[in-house]
């Protein structure tokens, strides 16, 4: 009878050791490392992919640039292959017109800038900027048939430097613009109307080189 | 009382022109003449003549051996020409096709300087009266224009542009030595000596529109002449020094007014049409001037105190910028 009581307590102990024993504390001693081989694994992974996603988008910012550069010179070949080159009998040299650069007018017998006439200016500032960077231009000033020859060359000279003036405010080179003043002489239209002399007010863009 | 008596002989090719005038009242003669020469210098025979009897009647000489200077746009392009004084022997000076402006005769007479845009800038040049001998002598940057000689040939006076606005200069007669003479933020324009070369005239809108000043020819001493209405313009010295003749704004229309020299006593002498650019003759007698009276611009003459204004071409339009010049004796 105690050989029975022996046993079974035997069995109870040994079932209090396998239910309470080392194997578990075996496997306290392994999860921190696995659970830092995970993290590890997953802070590589993690470094992988932003590497890759920054890669992903230099690439990405690369191609953007180059087909900034690209559309741009498109523009700039574009913008070259519009200019038409324009001689006068009687007055040396050629040059070139772009469809690009617009004319500005000005009230009678005034020579400042008009605002409404400044986002010309601006526009005409970008595409010598971006369009024609190497474009070297003149601006020619001109007066309506009114008023006497030589008051008007004064006019037209003013009205030339006063678009000058304001393009190299907006960053261009001033040694990319020059002027010329034509007074009354070169009128776009040859009318005696109110509506030929307020065309004939202006200040046009012409490219002496390119 | 005079009187007086002219003959003619030819022989074949060769001419002799005669005169002689007597004073009736004192029964004295006064003056007489005799011209020989080629049939073709007859005219030039005929205006000494006439300029003598001139003398003889006022006390000075007439003008009939003087030429006109101006521009005319009868090719398509505004060109220099010369004129006799009385509208014959029309000649063409230059022909580069440019646009050509302002011709001005030298005091000796051998020269006229001009503004052309040859070279793609305004640039004054100078031509022999025959139309010869083209040469460019101030082109600077932007504006040399409106050429006006110092009695003595040795300076001229005018707008150059060299600083992003039209400024009065002085320079030597061979472009030489720019100087500014006038200061201040207006546009200055249309220079013109006074026959003493003390002064000059010239048009500023200084005041906010252009009106006629005179300074000391160092540019000292700025005096304003005009002070009625908005556009005042195109001042010209008389050779008698004490008026100038400018062109006026008059309800939209402009006219030659003639002005002490000092600002007094405005004469207005013409009533139709655009009138501009009056020029005097060498006696101070007569006015050249451009008129759109009859249309087209032409050049036209009158007394200095406005009568008998006539054209002086038989050109239909395109004339205007008449400068007149001295006595070829």
């Amino acid at each position: 009878m105690a050989n029975k009581s022996l046993s079974i307590l035997i069995l109870i102990l040994c079932l209090g050791l396998i239910l309470t024993g080392c194997p578990k504390k075996t496997v306290v001693k392994d999860e921190p490392s696995a659970r830092a081989a995970d993290d590890a694994r997953r802070a590589e992974e993690q470094k992988a992919r932003e590497v890759r996603e920054r890669e992903a988008k230099e690439r990405e910012q690369a191609r953007v640039r180059e087909e900034e550069i690209k559309a741009r010179e498109r523009e700039r070949a574009s913008a070259e292959a519009g200019l038409v080159p324009k001689t006068t009998p009687g007055i040396l040299g050629q040059v070139y017109e772009s469809g690009l650069l617009k004319d500005i007018h000005f009230d009678f017998d005034r020579y400042d800038v008009r605002p409404e006439d400044t986002v010309i200016l601006k526009e005409n500032a970008a595409v010598l900027m971006t369009k024609l960077p190497k474009a070297k231009i003149q601006i020619e000033g001109h007066s309506d048939e009114r008023g006497t020859v030589e008051y008007n060359l004064a006019l037209g000279e003013r009205r030339a430097n006063s678009a000058k003036k304001y393009l190299i405010s907006l960053g261009i080179s001033p040694d990319r613009v020059s002027t010329i003043s034509y007074g009354e002489e070169k009128p776009l239209d040859p009318g005696h109307t109110e509506e030929a002399w307020t065309k004939n007010r202006r200040a046009n863009f012409v490219i002496l080189s390119k | 009382m005079l009187a007086g008596e002219a003959s003619l002989e030819s022989d074949g090719l060769n001419v002799r022109l005669r005169f002689h005038l007597i004073d009736l009242v004192e029964k004295k003669p006064l003056v007489g003449k005799q011209y020989e020469g080629h049939l073709q210098s007859l005219r030039t025979m005929v205006h000494r003549m006439a300029d003598e009897v001139v003398l003889q009647f006022t006390g000075e000489k007439g003008v009939h051996t003087t030429k006109i200077a101006y521009v005319s746009l009868q090719t398509g392009n505004k060109e220099i020409y010369t004129v006799d004084f009385d509208g014959a022997n029309v000649k063409q000076i230059t022909q580069n096709q440019s646009i050509n402006l302002s011709p001005v005769w030298s005091p000796d007479g051998k020269k006229i300087a001009f503004t052309s845009y040859l070279r793609r800038n305004p640039d004054l040049y100078l031509v022999g009266m025959d139309g010869k001998d083209v040469r460019r002598f101030s082109f600077s940057s932007g504006l040399n224009a409106s050429p006006s000689w110092s009695p003595d040939g040795k300076q001229i006076a005018l707008m150059m542009g060299v600083e992003g606005k039209s400024d009065i200069f002085v320079v030597d007669a061979n472009g030489d030595n720019p100087k500014k003479l006038t200061k201040g933020h207006g546009n200055e324009a249309s220079p013109s000596w006074s026959p003493d070369g003390k002064r000059i005239a010239f048009v500023s809108d200084r005041s906010g529109a252009p009106q006629i000043y005179t300074m000391a020819s160092d540019g000292s001493d700025v005096r304003r002449l005009t002070y009625e209405g908005n556009y005042n313009t195109n001042p010209s010295w008389s050779p008698k020094g004490d008026r100038i003749a400018f062109c006026a704004r008059v309800g939209g229309r402009f006219e030659i007014f003639t002005i002490g020299k000092d600002g007094a006593g405005p004469q207005r002498l013409t009533h139709s049409g655009d009138n501009e650019n009056p020029t005097w003759s060498p006696d101070g007698r007569y006015i050249a001037f451009s008129s759109t009276r009859m249309g087209s611009s032409r050049i036209f003459t009158m007394n200095a105190n406005g009568f008998n204004q006539r054209p002086l071409t038989q050109a239909k339009g395109g004339e205007s910028s008449p400068s007149w010049s001295r006595r070829f004796e």
